[in-house]
Protein backbone atom coordinates (compact mmCIF):
# COMPACT_ATOMS: atom_id res chain seq x y z
CA UNK A 1 0.00 0.00 0.00
CA UNK A 2 2.78 2.23 0.86
CA UNK A 3 4.41 2.56 -2.84
CA UNK A 4 1.05 3.95 -4.56
CA UNK A 5 -0.43 6.99 -4.80
CA UNK A 6 -3.90 7.37 -3.57
CA UNK A 7 -6.72 9.27 -5.20
CA UNK A 8 -10.21 9.58 -4.69
CA UNK A 9 -12.68 6.99 -6.50
CA UNK A 10 -13.95 8.91 -9.95
CA UNK A 11 -17.34 7.80 -8.78
CA UNK A 12 -17.79 9.50 -5.59
CA UNK A 13 -18.85 13.40 -4.61
CA UNK A 14 -17.81 14.78 -2.38
CA UNK A 15 -17.80 18.59 -0.52
CA UNK A 16 -16.10 19.75 2.41
CA UNK A 17 -18.66 21.80 4.66
CA UNK A 18 -18.06 23.16 8.04
CA UNK A 19 -14.62 21.40 8.18
CA UNK A 20 -15.79 18.19 7.43
CA UNK A 21 -15.72 16.26 4.10
CA UNK A 22 -19.10 14.89 3.00
CA UNK A 23 -18.71 12.10 0.88
CA UNK A 24 -21.52 10.49 -1.65
CA UNK A 25 -21.38 7.52 -3.81
CA UNK A 26 -22.09 8.05 -7.19
CA UNK A 27 -25.83 6.11 -6.64
CA UNK A 28 -26.19 8.23 -3.30
CA UNK A 29 -26.36 4.82 -1.60
CA UNK A 30 -24.19 5.82 1.05
CA UNK A 31 -23.42 9.35 2.92
CA UNK A 32 -20.18 9.59 4.77
CA UNK A 33 -19.21 12.23 7.28
CA UNK A 34 -15.57 12.28 8.19
CA UNK A 35 -14.06 13.76 10.95
CA UNK A 36 -11.12 16.93 10.98
CA UNK A 37 -8.63 13.91 10.68
CA UNK A 38 -10.11 11.96 7.92
CA UNK A 39 -10.78 14.83 6.03
CA UNK A 40 -7.62 15.80 6.03
CA UNK A 41 -6.68 12.71 4.76
CA UNK A 42 -9.35 12.45 2.52
CA UNK A 43 -8.11 16.20 1.12
CA UNK A 44 -4.73 15.03 1.02
CA UNK A 45 -5.75 11.91 -0.77
CA UNK A 46 -5.49 13.74 -4.15
CA UNK A 47 -3.62 10.98 -6.14
CA UNK A 48 -0.24 12.92 -5.61
CA UNK A 49 0.74 11.04 -2.34
CA UNK A 50 1.52 7.81 -1.54
CA UNK A 51 -0.16 7.09 2.03
CA UNK A 52 3.34 7.59 3.89
CA UNK A 53 3.32 10.87 2.30
CA UNK A 54 -0.38 11.62 3.76
CA UNK A 55 0.91 9.96 7.03
CA UNK A 56 3.90 12.59 7.58
CA UNK A 57 0.89 15.53 6.81
CA UNK A 58 -0.68 14.15 8.99
CA UNK A 59 2.19 14.09 11.75
CA UNK A 60 3.47 17.06 11.30
CA UNK A 61 0.10 19.57 11.00
CA UNK A 62 -1.25 17.05 14.11
CA UNK A 63 1.62 16.47 16.24
CA UNK A 64 0.78 12.94 16.52
CA UNK A 65 3.47 10.37 16.62
CA UNK A 66 4.43 8.72 13.24
CA UNK A 67 3.98 4.91 13.55
CA UNK A 68 0.24 5.84 15.36
CA UNK A 69 -0.26 8.04 12.59
CA UNK A 70 0.61 5.76 9.24
CA UNK A 71 -1.54 2.97 10.90
CA UNK A 72 -4.70 4.98 11.06
CA UNK A 73 -3.91 6.08 7.76
CA UNK A 74 -3.63 2.55 6.43
CA UNK A 75 -6.72 1.74 7.93
CA UNK A 76 -8.59 4.40 6.87
CA UNK A 77 -7.21 3.79 2.71
CA UNK A 78 -7.78 0.09 3.45
CA UNK A 79 -11.26 0.73 4.68
CA UNK A 80 -12.33 3.66 1.68
CA UNK A 81 -10.77 1.30 -1.03
CA UNK A 82 -12.78 -1.53 0.24
CA UNK A 83 -15.98 0.60 -0.09
CA UNK A 84 -14.89 2.32 -3.90
CA UNK A 85 -14.03 5.55 -1.70
CA UNK A 86 -10.00 5.67 -2.48
CA UNK A 87 -8.44 4.06 -5.31
CA UNK A 88 -4.39 3.32 -5.35
CA UNK A 89 -2.40 4.29 -7.97
CA UNK A 90 0.44 2.05 -8.88
CA UNK B 1 -3.79 11.48 17.57
CA UNK B 2 -7.00 12.13 20.27
CA UNK B 3 -9.67 10.00 20.57
CA UNK B 4 -12.19 12.33 18.47
CA UNK B 5 -9.84 12.34 15.36
CA UNK B 6 -8.97 8.74 14.89
CA UNK B 7 -9.29 8.29 11.44
CA UNK B 8 -11.06 4.95 12.31
CA UNK B 9 -13.89 6.76 13.78
CA UNK B 10 -14.42 8.99 10.86
CA UNK B 11 -17.02 6.78 8.78
CA UNK B 12 -20.65 6.64 9.08
CA UNK B 13 -22.79 4.50 6.44
CA UNK B 14 -25.69 3.15 6.10
CA UNK B 15 -28.39 2.49 7.91
CA UNK B 16 -27.84 5.84 9.08
CA UNK B 17 -27.35 7.97 5.94
CA UNK B 18 -30.90 9.63 6.41
CA UNK B 19 -30.03 10.97 10.21
CA UNK B 20 -26.77 12.50 8.15
CA UNK B 21 -28.15 13.78 5.34
CA UNK B 22 -30.61 15.01 8.12
CA UNK B 23 -27.59 16.87 9.77
CA UNK B 24 -25.87 17.12 6.56
CA UNK B 25 -28.98 20.21 5.30
CA UNK B 26 -28.83 21.33 9.03
CA UNK B 27 -25.38 22.30 8.83
CA UNK B 28 -26.16 23.92 5.23
CA UNK B 29 -28.92 25.39 6.82
CA UNK B 30 -26.88 27.37 10.23
CA UNK B 31 -24.69 28.34 7.97
CA UNK B 32 -26.33 29.41 4.55
CA UNK B 33 -24.55 26.86 2.17
CA UNK B 34 -26.41 26.37 -1.08
CA UNK B 35 -26.42 22.71 -0.98
CA UNK B 36 -28.76 21.97 -3.26
CA UNK B 37 -29.30 23.82 -6.83
CA UNK B 38 -31.02 23.77 -10.27
CA UNK B 39 -29.60 24.78 -13.05
CA UNK B 40 -32.49 25.84 -16.10
CA UNK B 41 -29.93 24.79 -18.91
CA UNK B 42 -32.27 25.76 -21.56
CA UNK B 43 -36.07 27.01 -22.22
CA UNK B 44 -36.56 25.15 -25.30
CA UNK B 45 -38.69 21.75 -24.79
CA UNK B 46 -39.61 18.90 -27.05
CA UNK B 47 -43.20 18.71 -25.84
CA UNK B 48 -45.49 21.50 -24.92
CA UNK B 49 -47.21 20.48 -21.51
CA UNK B 50 -50.39 22.50 -20.78
CA UNK B 51 -49.28 22.81 -17.36
CA UNK B 52 -45.56 23.84 -18.07
CA UNK B 53 -44.38 26.69 -15.56
CA UNK B 54 -41.87 28.19 -17.94
CA UNK B 55 -44.44 29.82 -20.65
CA UNK B 56 -47.41 29.42 -22.20
CA UNK B 57 -46.03 26.44 -24.62
CA UNK B 58 -49.46 26.96 -27.20
CA UNK B 59 -46.75 29.56 -28.34
CA UNK B 60 -43.13 29.35 -29.69
CA UNK B 61 -40.34 30.25 -27.63
CA UNK B 62 -39.45 33.88 -28.76
CA UNK B 63 -36.18 33.93 -30.75
CA UNK B 64 -35.04 36.98 -27.96
CA UNK B 65 -35.40 34.55 -25.37
CA UNK B 66 -33.54 31.71 -26.68
CA UNK B 67 -30.86 34.52 -28.05
CA UNK B 68 -30.86 35.07 -24.29
CA UNK B 69 -30.13 31.93 -22.53
CA UNK B 70 -26.71 31.43 -20.77
CA UNK B 71 -23.80 30.37 -23.28
CA UNK B 72 -22.07 27.33 -22.46
CA UNK B 73 -18.68 28.95 -21.11
CA UNK B 74 -21.43 30.40 -18.71
CA UNK B 75 -22.62 27.64 -17.76
CA UNK B 76 -19.60 26.29 -16.50
CA UNK B 77 -18.38 28.96 -14.92
CA UNK B 78 -21.77 28.73 -13.07
CA UNK B 79 -20.56 24.96 -12.04
CA UNK B 80 -17.38 26.35 -10.85
CA UNK B 81 -18.85 28.92 -8.56
CA UNK B 82 -21.40 26.82 -7.00
CA UNK B 83 -18.23 24.10 -6.12
CA UNK B 84 -16.84 26.77 -4.71
CA UNK B 85 -20.35 28.38 -2.78
CA UNK B 86 -20.15 24.52 -0.66
CA UNK B 87 -23.21 23.25 -3.39
CA UNK B 88 -22.73 19.48 -3.20
CA UNK B 89 -26.33 17.95 -5.30
CA UNK B 90 -27.03 19.78 -8.87
CA UNK B 91 -29.63 19.16 -11.03
CA UNK B 92 -29.77 20.41 -14.76
CA UNK B 93 -33.36 21.33 -15.75
CA UNK B 94 -34.99 22.78 -18.64
CA UNK B 95 -37.20 23.47 -20.60
CA UNK B 96 -36.07 19.82 -21.62
CA UNK B 97 -32.54 19.46 -19.98
CA UNK B 98 -31.87 17.15 -23.02
CA UNK B 99 -32.19 19.35 -25.45
CA UNK B 100 -28.87 21.22 -24.76
CA UNK B 101 -26.28 20.15 -27.08
CA UNK B 102 -23.86 20.45 -24.78
CA UNK B 103 -25.68 18.72 -21.16
CA UNK B 104 -23.33 15.38 -21.43
CA UNK B 105 -19.86 18.33 -21.24
CA UNK B 106 -21.25 20.17 -18.66
CA UNK B 107 -22.63 16.79 -16.63
CA UNK B 108 -18.92 15.87 -17.21
CA UNK B 109 -17.97 19.51 -15.86
CA UNK B 110 -19.76 18.82 -13.16
CA UNK B 111 -18.52 15.83 -11.81
CA UNK B 112 -15.04 16.72 -12.36
CA UNK B 113 -16.02 19.33 -9.32
CA UNK B 114 -17.57 16.16 -7.31
CA UNK B 115 -21.28 17.13 -7.64
CA UNK B 116 -23.82 14.68 -7.32
CA UNK B 117 -25.04 15.16 -10.88
CA UNK B 118 -29.19 14.51 -11.66
CA UNK B 119 -31.08 15.45 -14.97
CA UNK B 120 -34.42 16.01 -14.71
CA UNK B 121 -36.49 15.30 -17.94
CA UNK B 122 -39.45 14.05 -20.19
CA UNK B 123 -37.54 11.10 -20.85
CA UNK B 124 -38.57 11.37 -24.42
CA UNK B 125 -35.53 11.75 -25.86
CA UNK B 126 -33.38 9.69 -24.03
CA UNK B 127 -32.06 7.11 -26.26
CA UNK B 128 -30.44 3.65 -25.77
CA UNK B 129 -27.01 6.25 -26.80
CA UNK B 130 -27.50 9.18 -24.91
CA UNK B 131 -28.14 7.01 -21.75
CA UNK B 132 -24.66 5.34 -22.16
CA UNK B 133 -23.37 9.03 -22.67
CA UNK B 134 -24.74 10.13 -19.93
CA UNK B 135 -23.81 6.92 -17.64
CA UNK B 136 -19.88 7.43 -18.55
CA UNK B 137 -20.27 11.01 -17.74
CA UNK B 138 -21.58 9.57 -14.43
CA UNK B 139 -24.94 11.04 -14.10
CA UNK B 140 -26.48 9.92 -10.72
CA UNK B 141 -30.08 9.66 -11.67
CA UNK B 142 -32.99 10.76 -13.74
CA UNK B 143 -36.53 12.60 -12.92
CA UNK B 144 -38.78 11.49 -15.53
CA UNK B 145 -42.17 13.61 -15.88
CA UNK B 146 -45.03 11.13 -16.20
CA UNK B 147 -48.61 12.36 -17.04
CA UNK B 148 -50.88 9.06 -17.78
CA UNK B 149 -50.88 5.45 -17.49
CA UNK B 150 -51.89 5.48 -21.33
CA UNK B 151 -50.66 7.05 -24.14
CA UNK B 152 -53.96 8.94 -24.81
CA UNK B 153 -53.75 10.39 -21.47
CA UNK B 154 -50.19 11.62 -21.23
CA UNK B 155 -49.75 12.49 -25.05
CA UNK B 156 -52.51 15.08 -24.49
CA UNK B 157 -51.15 16.94 -21.53
CA UNK B 158 -47.76 16.81 -23.51
CA UNK B 159 -49.71 17.71 -26.61
CA UNK B 160 -47.16 15.80 -28.33
CA UNK B 161 -48.79 12.16 -30.01
CA UNK B 162 -45.84 9.33 -29.32
CA UNK B 163 -44.74 11.35 -26.28
CA UNK B 164 -46.02 8.58 -23.54
CA UNK B 165 -44.15 6.00 -25.90
CA UNK B 166 -40.81 7.12 -26.09
CA UNK B 167 -41.01 8.60 -22.33
CA UNK B 168 -41.52 4.84 -21.34
CA UNK B 169 -39.28 3.62 -23.60
CA UNK B 170 -36.55 6.27 -22.11
CA UNK B 171 -37.55 5.15 -18.67
CA UNK B 172 -36.33 1.47 -19.72
CA UNK B 173 -32.90 2.84 -21.29
CA UNK B 174 -32.16 4.57 -17.76
CA UNK B 175 -33.16 1.47 -15.88
CA UNK B 176 -31.37 -1.10 -18.06
CA UNK B 177 -28.38 1.04 -17.65
CA UNK B 178 -28.35 0.68 -13.56
CA UNK B 179 -29.08 4.60 -13.34
CA UNK B 180 -31.86 5.43 -10.86
CA UNK B 181 -34.67 6.74 -12.02
CA UNK B 182 -37.56 8.79 -10.08
CA UNK B 183 -40.84 9.03 -11.66
CA UNK B 184 -42.70 12.30 -11.21
CA UNK B 185 -46.29 12.29 -11.66
CA UNK B 186 -48.23 15.65 -11.16
CA UNK B 187 -51.84 14.74 -10.40
CA UNK B 188 -53.84 16.26 -12.25
CA UNK B 189 -57.68 16.50 -13.36
CA UNK B 190 -57.05 14.41 -16.14
CA UNK B 191 -54.82 11.73 -14.83
CA UNK B 192 -56.46 11.27 -11.47
CA UNK B 193 -57.82 8.13 -12.16
CA UNK B 194 -54.60 6.52 -12.99
CA UNK B 195 -52.30 7.64 -10.55
CA UNK B 196 -52.30 4.25 -9.02
CA UNK B 197 -51.58 2.37 -12.18
CA UNK B 198 -48.64 4.85 -13.03
CA UNK B 199 -47.19 4.19 -9.39
CA UNK B 200 -47.53 0.39 -10.51
CA UNK B 201 -45.81 0.97 -13.63
CA UNK B 202 -42.89 3.04 -12.37
CA UNK B 203 -42.26 0.57 -9.33
CA UNK B 204 -43.02 -2.39 -11.39
CA UNK B 205 -39.68 -1.22 -13.32
CA UNK B 206 -37.89 -0.07 -10.54
CA UNK B 207 -38.20 3.11 -10.10
CA UNK B 208 -38.72 5.90 -7.17
CA UNK B 209 -41.95 7.61 -7.27
CA UNK B 210 -42.92 10.97 -6.24
CA UNK B 211 -46.38 12.38 -7.03
CA UNK B 212 -47.61 16.11 -6.32
CA UNK B 213 -50.92 17.60 -7.18
CA UNK B 214 -49.82 21.43 -7.17
CA UNK B 215 -48.87 23.26 -10.22
CA UNK B 216 -48.02 26.92 -10.81
CA UNK B 217 -48.60 29.79 -12.81
CA UNK B 218 -46.01 30.67 -15.45
CA UNK B 219 -43.25 32.95 -15.22
CA UNK B 220 -44.62 34.13 -18.35
CA UNK B 221 -47.33 35.60 -16.09
CA UNK B 222 -49.99 33.45 -17.64
CA UNK B 223 -52.03 30.98 -15.47
CA UNK B 224 -53.86 28.80 -17.61
CA UNK B 225 -51.48 26.10 -16.01
CA UNK B 226 -54.37 26.10 -13.23
CA UNK B 227 -56.77 24.99 -14.87
CA UNK B 228 -55.93 21.43 -15.16
CA UNK B 229 -55.28 21.42 -11.18
CA UNK B 230 -56.84 18.31 -9.43
CA UNK B 231 -60.35 18.79 -8.27
CA UNK B 232 -61.23 18.05 -4.40
CA UNK B 233 -63.24 14.86 -4.68
CA UNK B 234 -60.58 13.45 -7.09
CA UNK B 235 -57.77 14.78 -4.37
CA UNK B 236 -60.19 13.02 -1.50
CA UNK B 237 -59.86 9.26 -3.81
CA UNK B 238 -56.14 10.01 -4.33
CA UNK B 239 -55.27 10.34 -0.88
CA UNK B 240 -57.52 7.80 0.36
CA UNK B 241 -56.72 5.14 -2.37
CA UNK B 242 -53.21 5.26 -4.13
CA UNK B 243 -51.72 7.54 -1.49
CA UNK B 244 -52.70 6.46 1.50
CA UNK B 245 -49.24 4.83 2.48
CA UNK B 246 -47.19 7.60 0.80
CA UNK B 247 -48.82 10.49 3.46
CA UNK B 248 -46.97 11.89 5.75
CA UNK B 249 -48.68 11.88 9.67
CA UNK B 250 -49.74 15.14 10.79
CA UNK B 251 -47.12 17.36 12.61
CA UNK B 252 -48.66 18.60 16.15
CA UNK B 253 -45.49 20.83 17.26
CA UNK B 254 -47.11 24.05 16.83
CA UNK B 255 -43.50 25.62 16.01
CA UNK B 256 -43.03 23.05 13.03
CA UNK B 257 -42.00 25.50 10.37
CA UNK B 258 -43.63 26.37 7.25
CA UNK B 259 -40.96 27.36 5.42
CA UNK B 260 -38.87 24.84 3.28
CA UNK B 261 -35.06 25.38 2.08
CA UNK B 262 -35.62 28.29 -0.17
CA UNK B 263 -32.84 30.65 -0.02
CA UNK B 264 -31.30 28.27 2.72
CA UNK B 265 -29.85 25.52 1.84
CA UNK B 266 -31.21 25.78 -1.91
CA UNK B 267 -31.23 27.59 -4.96
CA UNK B 268 -32.30 27.64 -8.70
CA UNK B 269 -30.70 29.24 -11.65
CA UNK B 270 -33.04 30.55 -14.86
CA UNK B 271 -32.17 29.57 -17.93
CA UNK B 272 -30.65 33.65 -18.28
CA UNK B 273 -28.56 33.45 -15.00
CA UNK B 274 -30.87 34.71 -12.62
CA UNK B 275 -30.83 33.75 -9.08
CA UNK B 276 -33.54 32.49 -7.56
CA UNK B 277 -34.48 30.92 -3.72
CA UNK B 278 -35.42 27.69 -5.85
CA UNK B 279 -36.70 26.69 -9.52
CA UNK B 280 -39.87 26.77 -8.13
CA UNK B 281 -40.31 30.36 -6.70
CA UNK B 282 -38.81 32.71 -9.48
CA UNK B 283 -38.09 35.37 -7.22
CA UNK B 284 -35.63 37.32 -9.31
CA UNK B 285 -32.61 38.06 -6.84
CA UNK B 286 -29.58 38.83 -8.90
CA UNK B 287 -28.28 38.15 -12.48
CA UNK B 288 -24.84 35.95 -12.83
CA UNK B 289 -23.99 37.91 -15.74
CA UNK B 290 -23.95 40.81 -13.56
CA UNK B 291 -22.95 39.78 -9.98
CA UNK B 292 -20.97 36.62 -8.92
CA UNK B 293 -23.03 33.74 -7.12
CA UNK B 294 -21.01 34.53 -3.91
CA UNK B 295 -22.12 37.98 -3.98
CA UNK B 296 -26.20 37.06 -4.98
CA UNK B 297 -25.92 34.41 -2.24
CA UNK B 298 -24.68 36.60 0.30
CA UNK B 299 -26.10 39.92 -0.26
CA UNK B 300 -29.02 39.74 -2.60
CA UNK B 301 -31.99 41.72 -0.83
CA UNK B 302 -34.31 38.97 -1.92
CA UNK B 303 -32.98 36.06 -0.44
CA UNK B 304 -32.03 38.05 2.80
CA UNK B 305 -35.64 38.91 3.35
CA UNK B 306 -36.66 34.76 2.77
CA UNK B 307 -33.79 34.06 5.38
CA UNK B 308 -35.32 36.45 7.51
CA UNK B 309 -38.79 35.42 7.57
CA UNK B 310 -40.05 34.02 11.42
CA UNK B 311 -42.84 31.56 11.54
CA UNK B 312 -45.28 34.43 12.84
CA UNK B 313 -44.43 36.14 8.87
CA UNK B 314 -46.63 33.51 7.95
CA UNK B 315 -50.22 35.24 9.60
CA UNK B 316 -52.27 33.23 7.45
CA UNK B 317 -50.98 29.86 8.69
CA UNK B 318 -49.76 30.19 11.89
CA UNK B 319 -53.15 29.60 13.53
CA UNK B 320 -54.64 27.24 10.51
CA UNK B 321 -56.15 24.32 11.93
CA UNK B 322 -54.99 22.09 9.01
CA UNK B 323 -51.21 23.20 9.32
CA UNK B 324 -50.35 20.39 10.70
CA UNK B 325 -51.20 18.60 7.30
CA UNK B 326 -49.88 21.41 5.17
CA UNK B 327 -47.70 20.50 2.57
CA UNK B 328 -47.12 24.17 2.08
CA UNK B 329 -44.41 25.51 -0.54
CA UNK B 330 -43.81 28.88 -0.68
CA UNK B 331 -42.63 28.76 -4.41
CA UNK B 332 -45.96 27.37 -5.51
CA UNK B 333 -47.62 30.01 -3.10
CA UNK B 334 -45.80 33.07 -4.34
CA UNK B 335 -46.24 31.35 -8.01
CA UNK B 336 -49.86 31.41 -7.80
CA UNK B 337 -50.41 34.53 -5.18
CA UNK B 338 -47.26 37.11 -5.30
CA UNK B 339 -47.24 36.91 -1.99
CA UNK B 340 -44.27 34.45 -0.44
CA UNK B 341 -45.57 34.43 3.00
CA UNK B 342 -49.57 34.14 2.28
CA UNK B 343 -52.12 31.49 1.87
CA UNK B 344 -53.27 30.05 -1.76
CA UNK B 345 -56.29 28.19 -1.97
CA UNK B 346 -55.36 25.17 -3.60
CA UNK B 347 -52.51 24.43 -1.02
CA UNK B 348 -55.12 25.07 1.89
CA UNK B 349 -57.45 22.58 0.25
CA UNK B 350 -54.88 19.90 -0.34
CA UNK B 351 -54.32 20.41 3.69
CA UNK B 352 -57.71 19.99 4.60
CA UNK B 353 -58.25 16.60 2.50
CA UNK B 354 -55.15 15.38 3.92
CA UNK B 355 -56.35 16.14 7.79
CA UNK B 356 -59.53 14.72 6.79
CA UNK B 357 -58.30 11.66 5.47
CA UNK B 358 -55.93 11.04 8.48
CA UNK B 359 -58.86 11.80 10.89
CA UNK B 360 -60.80 9.01 9.16
CA UNK B 361 -57.73 6.69 9.00
CA UNK B 362 -57.23 6.98 12.70
CA UNK B 363 -60.71 6.90 13.76
CA UNK B 364 -61.41 3.56 11.65
CA UNK B 365 -58.35 1.88 13.34
CA UNK B 366 -58.40 3.65 16.98
CA UNK B 367 -61.78 5.56 17.29
CA UNK B 368 -59.50 8.30 18.37
CA UNK B 369 -59.55 11.06 15.97
CA UNK B 370 -56.37 12.20 16.76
Amino acid sequence: MTDAKIRHSEEVAFRVIDGSAVLVTSNEAALYWLNPVATRIWELADGSRRATEISDAICEEFEVDGERALSDVNDMIAAFVEKQLLTQNA
Amino acid sequence: MTTTTQPSEATVQEPSSHRLFAKLVRTADRQNIPLTASIELTQRCNLACVHCYNFDRSRPLSRDSLAQELQPSEIYDIIDQLAEAGCLFLSFTGGEALMHPHLNDFVVHARSRHFVVKIKTNGATLTERKVGQLAAAQVAGFDISLYGADASTHDAFTLVDGSFDRTMEGIRHARRSGIPVRVNMCATRHNADQIERMIEMAESRGCGVGVTPFLTARYDGTDSSLDHRVERKQLERIYSGPLRDFLPKPDFDPKRSVQCGCARTNCGISATGDVYPCIGAPIPSGNLRRQSFAEIWKDSPELNRIRRLELEDFRSCVTCPTRPSCMRSSGVVYSNTGNYTGAESFTCMDAEVRMAVHRERTSATSGDPE
